[in-house]
């Protein structure tokens, strides 16, 4: 018990030292379009990612994006775009493009090509210029 | 008629000498030539450092993690099988150590204590468990303070200690550089050694530094008159920093191609010699029968294993095993301080006790087996099979390096083609992300199988060399033992290297 107290111990401070770090990796909110203004109902955009929770198989998924205005209005016609890429450095990008299937509700297909750690970085811009981001954190088992 | 001068008897093969090659060979003995190496590995640290705090921090889109954790790791090795200790030659961590030394108090030695594989092997240990506890190959921030931790940690042990300390005893890096640097076709050895005999100031380890003037005498003339003299000077080069003697060298462990030995001998006696691939690994008393030194060879080669099992899927399932045996979610603790002892456990058990367990109990029964029980201490049956370690480890790190390497070889263009862009520089273009796709994963994957057969291959050579030499007719009971101990990590190697990457930074407990 001692050994395993001990050994915590030792470990929760050295995690400190990774934990501001290890926040940026994870998933970031969405930018509006303008960051200094205040943001009226039709001046910015949300984005929310779903298909993601539990970890995806290693080839083809596709993630959910739903893009809504300040209202809460479904936005149709945007452009969405994912690029994903692995935690490890050296693995390439993979791109997706969404597909409106629904107002508002995009299907982006994603091909990961190996198990891991992967943050999609989604961006969305409306057909009136207005532009959003957001980073998720997907797990891939090989 | 006069008769034709007769050939000599024998003539030694003339050897191959890098430091007599024309170009590289001046530019290596130039007084400022490791400097000329080490400045721009030191600018290259700085735009880590710099790229690691202000870029991005996505691995993959990061200098800070791109180059160290994917290039140079796979540049090493490569060099360390195919020419030398490149890295440590050209070290930035050491440019500070000049100035260290400069304030360095002098006279103060490195605790007696401390000098041997002991530590390194505890920060060997430290480092490769951090980078799969902390992730350090997902974060450029933290790559970026392991890289200033290295500056700091040289400057102050070279500060505080007269010998290399930081090197010799300490560095992580340096330790496998100095453990793999053992298969490496070159080696600096003397040219003649009845010229060490009659040298007085023995530079190549005191140096022929000197603040003022000081003429030595080498040798008096029947006269009585000097006939060779050399001069100590604040010119001349600091001797061996890890203190070795050179016409004693026997082996490159410890050796960091600073090349200070020969530009400080003053009867140019020094070479770096050619020599067959881990020539000296089949030497007798190789390391003296350190323990130490054994251990850091026997260790390198689990902990291989050990890093390559911390990127595939079935580390995750172990790691939810030991926790729930252990009623570590029970403890109501976070999951990255679970992960963290769980991934402890596996380190412990694997690059600790399975090593000390399986190495000293192959030494006993080969002892028993061999029926040299009475001759041979259990220290000296281990120790004289520890190099047979070095080529299976090196075909490990071959394997698990040499696929980062690979698969992601192109990766840096495009990530520079972003900083430069970042930096408002578009000489270089938009960045090309298609340059980062992996190449045939299927060949690699064969290539990284090949690595470990041909250092199996190798470590069995040794292994029966080494049972020839010291079990003589009984050499095939003790080799038996040893050689099944290689197959089974060489299997384990196999198995790893064939299994799909998983490289999950965030792991969540049941
Ligand atoms: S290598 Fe050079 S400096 Fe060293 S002992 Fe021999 S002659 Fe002297
Ligand atoms: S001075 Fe020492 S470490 Fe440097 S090359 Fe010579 S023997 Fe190797």
């Amino acid at each position: 018990m001692t050994i395993w107290a001990l050994l915590t111990l030792v470990l929760a401070s050295c995690q400190l030292a990774a934990q501001s770090d290890l926040q940026n990796t994870t998933a970031a909110p969405a930018l509006t379009a303008r960051p200094n203004e205040t943001p009226a109902h039709d001046t910015y955009l949300s984005i929310e990612v779903t298909g993601i929770a539990g970890a995806l198989p290693v080839g083809e998924s596709a993630l959910q994006v739903t893009v809504r205005d300040g209202a809460g209005l479904a936005v149709v016609g945007a452009a969405v775009q994912a690029r994903g890429d692995m935690t490890h450095p050296g693995m390439a990008p993979i791109f997706g493009v969404g597909v409106e299937n629904e107002p508002g509700i995009y299907d982006v297909p994603l091909n990961f090509n190996m198990g891991g750690d992967w943050i999609i970085t989604i961006d969305v811009t409306s057909a009136n210029g207005l532009t959003a981001n957001q980073q998720v954190s997907v797990q891939v088992q090989a | 008629m006069a008769a034709k001068p007769r050939a000599p008897l024998y003539t030694p093969r003339p050897r191959f000498n890098l430091l007599r090659l024309p170009v590289i060979g001046r530019l290596l003995r130039w007084r400022w030539g490791r400097l000329a190496l080490q400045i721009p590995l030191l600018l290259l640290a700085l735009l880590l450092i710099y790229d690691g705090f202000t870029g991005s921090p996505i691995a993959s889109r990061n200098l800070a993690t791109i180059a160290p954790w994917v290039h140079y790791r796979g540049l090493v090795v490569l060099a360390l099988l195919l020419v030398g200790n490149l890295f440590c030659m050209s070290c930035p961590f050491t440019i500070p150590r000049t100035l260290a030394k400069r304030l360095s108090l002098r006279g103060r030695r490195f605790p007696r204590i401390l000098r041997n594989k002991w530590l390194a092997i505890f920060t060997l240990f430290a480092l490769f468990f951090c980078y799969e506890w902390l992730d350090l190959w997902a974060s450029p921030a933290l790559t970026a303070w392991v890289i200033i931790g290295y500056f700091a940690a040289s400057f102050v042990l070279e500060a505080v200690f007269t010998e290399s300390a930081f090197c010799k005893y300490v560095c992580p890096l340096g330790s496998f550089n100095f453990t793999y640097s053992t298969v490496s076709p070159l080696q600096i050895q003397v040219k003649n050694s009845a010229v060490c005999a009659s040298c007085v100031g023995k530079e190549c380890v005191n140096g022929s530094y000197s603040p003022q003037p000081v003429i030595l005498v080498d040798e008096i003339g029947i006269n009585g008159q000097p006939v060779k003299t050399h001069e100590h000077n604040p010119q001349g080069t600091p001797g061996c920093g890890t203190l070795l003697f050179a016409p004693q060298i026997q082996s490159n462990m410890d050796c960091t191609l600073c090349l200070d030995c020969a530009r400080a001998c003053p009867h140019d006696n020094i070479g770096l010699f050619g020599r067959g691939f881990g020539a000296e690994l089949s030497r007798p008393k190789l390391w003296h029968n350190r323990y130490d030194i054994s251990f850091l060879v026997i260790g390198l080669a689990w902990l291989g294993l050990v890093n390559a099992f911390g990127m595939i899927s079935p580390v995750y399932d172990l790691m939810q095993a030991l926790a729930a045996t252990f009623g570590l979610t029970a403890l109501g603790l976070s999951d990255k301080l679970i992960e963290g002892v769980a991934l402890l456990a596996i380190f412990i058990v694997g690059a600790g006790i399975l090593p000390l367990i399986t190495t000293f109990a192959a030494a006993a029964l080969a002892r028993a087996m061999t029926r040299t029980a009475k001759r041979d201490t259990l220290r000296i049956a281990l120790t004289n099979f520890a190099p047979i370690f070095v080529p299976l480890g090196l075909g490990f790190w071959i394997a698990h390096y040499g696929y980062h390497f690979l698969t992601g070889l192109g990766s840096i263009v495009p990530v520079f083609q972003e900083f430069l862009q970042n930096h408002g520089i578009g000489v270089l273009g938009e960045p090309n992300w298609a340059l980062g796709s992996a190449p045939n994963l299927e060949l690699i994957g064969a290539a990284q199988a090949l690595a470990v057969i041909i250092g199996y291959a190798a470590s069995l050579w040794l292994s029966q060399k080494i049972a020839m030499r010291l079990y003589k007719r009984q050499m095939l009971a003790g080799f038996v033992v040893w050689a099944l101990l290689l197959t089974a990590m060489m299997l384990a190697g196999l198995w790893l290297f064939s299994q799909p990457m998983e490289m999950r930074g965030t792991i969540l407990f049941d």
